[in-house]
């Protein structure tokens, strides 16, 4: 009946495994090409560097692809994670409360956000994008009134290891962000709630009409993406140690523009966190490379856009290619 | 006969005070397939959505199985063992074939944990099952997004009928598919019907419904005409009780084709690679020519290649005597083609826009006086149109597209063509999707194009309208010519045993 | 040719006196002036309004309107225009978009409203604001002494991070440290030591492309930065720190706002430094200025700020208020 030749494992890699292969081929590609064009990219040092400044990207990603792949968007991520730096200070500084406190408090209120952003798009029903939008601007403006605007230091050595601390030779953000991963490729792999994700994003109506409680998961999602970009915006603040309410502005396209370099769809039900961290080492990679060659910054943002739009047509035409195939046979 | 399963009776419904049900009964019995017949209008859609709870009935009853039910929404009737099989399927493109078939229902590793962590292993081995069930060689394993149309219908089927289904709806199920895969979907629907599983088909295709159904019900107007065994129709009948009225087979009035009438397009040794091969042909002023071959003889390559919608590797193409260079669609629209697509949903509407808007889009050149888009001018035109061509809608001609039938929507691409300016029409499939009274109207429309001086080019796998309407038929058999017949000379026999490579 | 000179210079000093012996048709007991602030985000900005409005309540006979430009033209052309409306006797305009400077002093002349221009000049307004060019020497200088002193006047390297997307201003800021730099440092550093970052006016952004350029001076044990402002040093410092280089590099600024102060008082600080603005009293100098334009008295065409280049050393004598914990102990 199908010319589908039988597969017996269900390996890891396999679903997106092109375009994950292809992702990786083109970060070796990138790697050889900064190696042979400036001699402090393969340095220990500079490796150290790289290892420190993934988290911030790489922990907000997470929380994004969970959402595109249930067919969402979520703007907000920049402005939540300036707003939990900003109420972390605001805690400790004129609260005067336990930094630990603190930083739990600040988390929890980006959690909130995470589920009013849910509540107004499963109950009002307003699209992700617009609903978003609003909380971006709500968000964004709460942080410079909490703040007045001021920049804030928070200097704390307990606080700012979250972001410049070691662990077995390893920053403890990077390990953190691994171990988030980690947990959240095995919800979305093995999970009720992570396939039925990839359902909701496919065709919310036909997931309902499944017995899914599509209203509940998209309330989940962006409560998960909030607290994660809550837990980026405290890491910037720990790396710094100051909080800004200016602090992760424009966070939201860098995510988005990894987690779509990664092989999420925009349109819903597709993606993988693997991927999404391929597609964040990528970008990070290029940013430091292109500095490592003193390039001007004006070239870097065309060199970011370029990457993104060049790694989305090749999936593009591997989908062509694929689909050439099927129609001649 | 097998034991009564369904009995709808007496089922009324109307919207907003206009009747579109009115004392309509169904019955159905378990494995077999009814044939639901109808014009676009007739009530079919109304009526399937009663039965799987979208639209509550006004008066009537509904019995599954001897018991009364009632179904406040689609989730009711699922739970009942109705079962809709859409023309369009959504499906999650990186879940897995096994995945969908239990989505909404995945099973759980036992244990404290089971709520939210999937038994990997126990849902394969009961995937393999399902499609075992009925002889699908499918990998549980394949994302949903590597699988063909017909594999992810029947998936859906499969899902369906493993959720106890007791009776499938299939809507138009054919209508993305390819002549094996349709035989394909057959296989699949037989074996159902040997494990009791109704069906009811609602399809306009009526050598499919004589192939698969057992009995037959027509609906016209919102009434029941009849329920027959499909032994006791024929088409000719099945087409008359659809209509209400007595249609012979068609005949379109040729227009006598005067000797010198003009070459209006002239086609020499078109090639494409492993497609077709050796094209020569001509089509005259007033004339028109249809292709006819099995599908995938690559009549539809062939026309889009003239068009420029594909590109042909050898050979050239005049217009009016002239030589044209066609390599995209703006060079055939340059060079005074038309094109008419198979699918309707490409055929190049945009059917949220108003068939006004539709029918002068991309022609503003026609509505401007010196650049400047005149409004008034556009209505005018649109209204010589819809008077021309006979559209029918209800609401004028800002009424969006898709509130049209079919039919009408095919008049708006065609009027779209005339106005602008083409002298030379391609069409795929005229009349694929369009019920029996709006085909009629297509015909008339051709004839009249013809009349008019317009050379057309029609593709189509359906014997019975190349021979009525063409004054040439050409066929096609493996990407090259094999015949051409005048109309007097074409007959059924004749035709089909040029198109199928002279073996018969 | 000489005789004409004369003779138009004469009329024109003629001319002058008339009008200097009419009487002072704007003059009058109590005033209204607009004044319409670049943004109400930034510190800087927030205490150049209050200390208007402050000097306003010193005067007793002036009555402040006020109003936000939002950073955007657009919005302080409808200002200047709702200004009019309102009756006022002078406008205060600092907005960001030269382009629509002489729009906006049209419609005010058409009005017979005089303008006085912060920091962004506009065509006929008297110009008040910060000495860009002298106040960046002020620092540049400071850390050309400093190198003198510490370093045996010779630095290995240094990290520019400037902000080239928003124009001439900054860029004046950035050329008079380098130039201040140059001119008093024993060894002038080469073209080749200098590398140029564009700190896109954050924290996080300078913290990545500092940490990302450390790499590529592994051998820089003598490391100067001069920073667009006291958020961009923070980054650099913390970038530095977070490489585990944070004794081998010293950073100046411009600003001295709360956060910066608070950086340099910090013990081993590595923030020599910054030039101060004075944000705070902007408005004892505006107002005065603008009284004596409406009481045409003669006022210079640009009124600049006195800049201080604020260290651990004189800060309190300018912020003892501010930074009470460390000034008064």
């Amino acid at each position: 009946m199908t010319a589908t030749a039988p597969q017996k494992k269900r390996s890891w890699l396999k679903g997106d495994s092109i375009t994950t292969l292809s992702l990786l081929l083109s970060f070796f590609v990138l790697c050889i090409f900064f190696a042979t064009q400036t001699e402090f990219f393969l340095t220990s040092a500079n490796a150290a560097n790289l290892a420190r400044t993934l988290a911030v990207v790489g922990i907000c990603s997470i929380g994004m692809t969970l959402v595109l792949i249930s067919g969402g968007v979520d703007i907000s991520v920049g402005s939540v994670a300036a707003l939990s730096g900003v109420l972390a200070s605001l805690f400790w500084l004129e609260f005067s409360l336990p930094l630990g406190l603190s930083t739990f408090l600040a988390l929890l209120c980006c959690t909130l956000v995470g589920l009013l952003n849910g509540l107004i798009i499963t109950v009002i029903k307003i699209n992700p994008l617009i609903t978003t939008l609003a909380t971006f601007s709500i968000v964004r403006g709460l942080a410079f009134v909490i703040s007045e605007g001021q920049t804030n230091q928070l200097n704390n050595a307990a606080f700012t290891y979250i972001g410049r601390g070691s662990l077995v030779g390893l920053p403890f953000s990077l390990i953190l962000m691994l171990v988030l991963y980690l947990g959240f490729a095995f919800v979305l792999r093995s999970s009720a709630f992570g396939r039925n994700l990839y359902a909701i994003g496919g065709s919310p109506e036909k997931a309902r009409l499944a017995g899914i409680n599509v209203s509940r998961h998209l309330l989940i999602t962006y409560t998960l993406c909030a607290f994660l970009a809550g837990l980026s915006g405290i890491i910037i603040a720990a790396q710094l140690a100051s909080s800004a309410p200016r602090a992760a502005t424009g966070l939201e396209f860098t995510v988005i523009t990894a987690v779509v370099l990664g092989g999420t769809s925009l349109a819903g039900g597709k993606g993988s966190l693997l991927g999404t961290l391929v597609g964040v080492i990528i970008l990070r990679v290029l940013d430091n490379g292109l500095v490592l060659m003193e390039v001007s910054s004006f070239y870097q943002d065309v060199a970011r856009g370029l990457v993104l739009l060049l790694a989305v047509s090749f999936d593009q035409i591997r989908l062509g290619l694929s689909r050439l195939r099927r129609g001649s046979t | 006969m097998n034991a009564l399963l369904l009995e709808m009776r007496g089922i009324h419904k109307a919207f907003y005070g206009v009747k579109v049900l009115e004392d309509v009964p169904l019955t159905l019995y378990r494995g077999e397939v009814l044939a639901l017949l109808g014009e676009n209008g007739a009530g079919k859609s109304t009526l399937i959505k009663i039965l799987n709870g979208d639209y509550q009935l006004d008066s009537g009853q509904i019995f599954l199985e001897g018991q009364a039910v009632y179904f406040k929404e689609p989730r009711d009737a699922e739970a009942s063992g109705i079962k809709m099989i859409y023309q369009e399927l959504h499906y999650a493109p990186d879940l897995s074939v096994a995945e969908n078939l239990f989505i909404g229902n995945l099973p759980r590793i036992s244990g404290p944990l089971g709520r939210f962590f999937i038994d990997w292993k126990k849902m394969r081995q009961e995937a393999k099952h399902a499609l075992a069930l009925l002889n699908v060689e499918i990998d549980p394993d394949t994302p949903m997004r590597d699988l063909t149309v017909v594999e992810r219908q029947i998936v859906e089927i499969i899902k369906a009928i493993y959720a106890d289904a007791k009776l499938l709806v299939m809507d138009e199920p054919t209508a993305a598919l390819t002549p094996p895969e349709v035989e394909m979907l057959f296989d699949t629907v037989r074996r159902l019907r040997e494990k009791g599983v109704a069906i009811i088909y609602i399809s306009h295709r009526l050598d499919e419904i004589f192939q698969i159904a057992q009995r037959v019900t027509v609906l016209r107007d919102g009434r029941h005409v009849a329920s027959k065994p499909m032994s006791e129709v024929s088409p000719a009948s099945l087409v008359e009780m659809m209509v209400g009225r007595e249609i012979e087979a068609r005949q379109v009035e040729l227009a006598e084709q005067t000797a010198g009438a003009k070459v209006a397009l002239e086609v020499r040794q078109l090639g494409k690679t492993g497609v077709f091969e050796d094209i020569s042909f001509k089509v005259h002023e007033g004339e028109i020519v249809s292709i006819f071959g099995l599908l995938g003889s690559g009549q539809i390559s062939l026309t889009r290649s003239i068009f420029g919608a594909e590109r042909s590797d050898r050979g050239s193409i005049f217009v009016n005597g002239q030589e044209q260079r066609i390599r995209k669609p703006q060079d055939g629209k340059r060079a005074g083609i038309g094109f008419v697509p198979i699918d309707r949903k490409v055929r190049g509407l945009v059917l949220g826009m108003s068939v006004r808007k539709n029918l002068t889009l991309s022609n503003w050149q026609n509505l401007s006086r010196l650049s400047f888009f005149l409004p008034q001018l556009e209505r005018q035109h649109s209204q010589t149109w819809i008077e021309a061509l006979g559209i029918r809608m209800a609401g004028g001609m800002d009424v969006p597209v898709r509130f049209l039938s079919g039919g009408n929507q095919q008049k708006v691409v065609l009027a779209r063509w005339l106005e602008a300016n083409v002298k030379v029409l391609i069409l795929n499939e005229p009349t694929w999707g369009v019920d029996v009274g709006a085909r009629s109207d297509i015909y008339d429309q051709l004839e009249m194009l013809a009349k008019k001086g317009l050379a057309i080019l029609v593709v189509s796998s359906d014997i019975q309208e190349v021979l009525s309407i063409s004054h040439r038929v050409l066929t096609l058999y493996k990407g090259r010519l094999t015949a051409e017949f005048d109309h007097s000379e074409a007959s059924q026999d004749k035709v089909l045993n040029a198109a199928a490579g002279g073996a018969l | 040719m000489k005789l004409r000179t004369v003779l138009l210079s004469l009329l024109l000093a003629f001319a002058a006196s008339l009008s200097f012996a009419q009487e002072c048709s704007t003059a009058k007991d109590n005033y209204k002036i607009g004044f319409a602030n670049l943004t109400e985000d930034i510190v800087f900005t927030q205490l150049v309004r209050e200390s208007i409005v402050s000097a306003a309540e010193g005067l007793g006979n002036v009555e402040i309107v006020l109003a936000d430009n939002k950073l955007d033209g657009a919005t302080a052309l409808s200002n200047t225009e709702n200004f009019i409306t309102q009756g006022v006797d002078g406008i205060i305009h600092f907005q960001t978009d030269e382009a629509f400077g002489n729009v906006i002093m049209a419609r005010a002349r058409n009005a017979g409203i005089p303008v006085m221009a912060i920091d962004i000049p506009m065509p006929g307004a008297v110009f008040f604001g910060a000495d860009n060019y002298n106040a960046g020497r002020l620092a540049g200088e400071a850390l050309g002494n400093w190198v003198n002193t510490n370093w045996d006047g010779a630095a290995d390297a240094m990290l520019v991070l400037e902000l080239p997307q928003s124009g001439p201003i900054p860029a004046a800021r950035m050329q008079g440290m380098l130039d201040g730099f140059q001119d008093t440092v024993t060894t002038k550093l080469s073209d080749e030591q200098i590398y140029r970052l564009d700190s896109k006016n954050t924290q996080e952004e300078s913290f990545r492309v500092v940490g990302d350029t450390l790499p590529s001076i592994p051998d820089a044990t003598k490391i100067v930065a001069i920073t667009i402002n006291d958020g961009t040093a923070l980054g650099t410092i913390a970038a530095a720190e977070a490489a585990g280089r944070k004794d081998q590099i010293m950073v100046v600024g411009q600003g001295a706002d709360p956060s910066g102060q608070e950086e340099m008082v910090k013990e081993d600080s590595r923030y020599l430094g910054a030039t101060g603005y004075f944000p705070e009293n902007y408005g004892d100098k505006l107002l005065p200025a603008m009284i004596d334009i409406l009481e045409c008295r003669p006022v210079a065409p640009a009124i600049y700020q006195d800049h201080v280049f604020i260290t651990k050393e004189n800060l309190c004598e300018f912020y003892a208020d501010e930074q009470a914990a460390f000034c008064k102990p």
